[in-house]
């Protein structure tokens, strides 16, 4: 069906189009649809008022930001990579870290400690330092034993077992003083395991600070006491009064054999002190077993010790 | 009016071209000068000032609401408030000069028409008759401006009456004042494309009026596709 169209030229229809007065029917009409608008087309200017109200809080210092918005954006991404920075700097100080701590701890570790000194009955001496320690933690530590005190006491006394069970063991001349100076043959301990601490196999005592030189064969003995429960076997050398810091037997001290020389330590009425001046001021008379115990170890010159430790192992057998 | 197709446009670009000021399209009349008003107006509003906003929305809120009507009929004024809602919103970000606003605002408002066509679909509602909405009259006007108010109706109703893309190009060119570049943005389209579904619409239109009959009866077989 053919389609009956009125004559409307593309020029004439752009002239309408754009609004351009032309003599055309069509012109009325266009201008119809484009007359200004009414009051009721107007009816929502009060609704657009609140509505641009309600936005302009809003919209306006997004327009006054509007050229530093990059700039927050770029704050933005900047605050995110500090923090994953951070984050990344954490992580590898945490596992360094983790690292360094493991492997450094079983060489200076308890754990390392407590298997080197577990063979070393067998294959090695004990410690000479072992021997000092126990009155030095006496001294000052409460509770808590070095670690070159402490494998001895455990399995290097587990490993001598019946030689410590046995009272010859903690005799006079199996003292510290005499095993480690002279050689003194002891019925528990291989002699043998002796001989490479003695060549330097172990660092000397006297080059570790705050103890006294002690001879390697004053060990086992000394430190007998610290770990073994039952004092009647295990601490011979030494009364339990004073070995043990956290006893509450030394606080007497007038009642065990080193009661005489603690004299002067029960006036100040403290257990550590009355260490201290019993090695001082007590000069080796008194029967401190510190003194006693670290004396021939650190000072084998000091004469009058060693007696007093074989008097003590006496005691205790 | 047909079915809306779903031509989603970009409503928050600003449209860089349009034509130059429509000099009949201003509320008052007096084209002179009207575009450096707007201009200012434009400026004023996206600095915060309220009266700028005003008279953007006193020069383009007839143009809109016409346009929507003949999009979606009754929901024409819910589309523009929506519509208004989004240009205060955004408008401080929005760059351009008037012509470019005016397209923004037209791709905005038949963004939001689109979304109440969809709804619709989905939601049957009953079909506005034209003839019912040329024949209401608000209830402040006179009764001079309610005869203006019906030939402007009665215009809209027939350019309503096209296709889709002719009456759209139609709208938008001569009741927004767009130019062909700047319906084809909003549009989707080509500008050649445009400008071939606006000669249509207006030689449709002009059938229309020769024949003296309302554009119904047209559709209802006296005149084929053109």
């Amino acid at each position: 069906m053919p389609e009956t169209t009125p004559l409307l030229p593309p020029d004439v229809a752009e002239l309408l189009l754009d609004g351009e007065p032309v003599a055309h029917p069509l012109a009325p009409l266009l201008a119809a649809a484009r007359r200004p608008g009414t009051a009721r087309e107007l009816a929502g200017e009060a609704a657009a008022r609140r509505a641009f109200a309600d936005a302009s809080p809003i919209a306006t210092p997004v327009a006054l930001h509007d050229p530093t918005r990059p700039g927050r954006h770029r704050r933005a991404r900047l605050r995110t990579m500090v923090t994953a920075k951070l984050v990344g700097v954490a992580a590898l100080t945490l596992t360094a870290g983790g690292v360094a701590v493991a492997a450094t701890g079983p060489s200076g570790g308890w754990a390392g400690d407590d298997d080197a000194y577990a063979a070393a009955p067998a294959d090695a001496p004990p410690s000479p330092q072992a021997a000092g320690r126990p009155p030095a933690a006496g001294h000052g530590g409460p509770t808590v034993p070095d670690a070159a005190c402490r494998p001895v006491t455990g399995a290097a006394i587990a490993e001598l077992g019946p030689g410590c069970a046995d009272p010859s063991v903690g005799d006079d001349h199996d003292g510290p003083g005499d095993a480690g100076d002279d050689g003194v043959d002891s019925p528990g301990i291989d002699l043998r395991a002796w001989t490479p601490e003695r060549a330097g196999g172990v660092p000397p005592a006297a080059a570790r600070p705050g103890t006294p030189g002690t001879p390697p064969s004053t060990a086992p003995p000394a430190t007998r006491p610290p770990s073994t429960p039952p004092p009647s076997t295990t601490a011979p050398p030494t009364p339990p009064t004073s070995t043990d810091p956290s006893a509450p037997t030394p606080r007497s001290g007038s009642g065990t054999s080193g009661g005489h020389g603690n004299g002067n330590g029960n006036g100040n009425g403290k257990s550590k002190p009355e260490g201290a001046q019993s090695s001082t001021g007590g000069a080796g008379a008194t029967s401190d077993n510190r003194t006693t115990s670290s004396r021939p170890a650190g000072a084998p010159h000091n004469a009058p010790a060693a007696p007093a430790t074989g008097q003590q192992a006496q005691h205790s057998s | 009016m047909h079915a809306v197709a779903a031509d989603v446009v970009g409503a928050d670009v600003a449209l860089p071209h349009a034509r130059a000021p429509q000099p009949a399209a201003g509320a008052d009349g007096s084209p002179s000068g009207r575009h450096g008003d707007l201009t200012d107006a434009l400026a004023a509003a996206r600095a915060g000032d309220e009266s700028g906003f005003v008279t953007l929305y006193r020069d383009l809120q007839p143009r809109l609401l016409r346009y929507a009507t003949a999009l979606v009929g009754n929901d024409a004024e819910d589309v523009t408030a929506e519509t208004w809602l989004q240009i205060a919103r955004d408008l401080p970000r929005f760059t351009g000069d008037v012509d470019g606003f005016r397209g923004w605002a037209s791709a905005i408002c038949r963004n939001r028409a689109m979304d109440v066509a969809r709804s619709r679909s989905r939601r049957p509602v009953t079909p506005t008759d034209i003839d019912v909405l040329a024949e209401r009259a608000g209830p402040d006007d006179a009764a001079g401006s309610a005869l203006e108010a019906m030939s402007t109706r009665e215009a809209i109703a027939l350019i309503s009456e096209l296709p889709q893309d002719q009456a759209e190009a139609v709208l938008l060119r001569t009741v927004v004042g767009l130019d062909a570049p700047s319906v084809a943005m909003v549009l989707g389209k080509r500008p050649g494309a445009v400008r071939v579904a606006a000669h249509r619409g207006l030689r449709r239109l002009a059938r229309m009026l020769d024949d003296g009959q309302s554009p119904r009866r047209l559709d209802d077989g006296r005149v084929s596709r053109g």
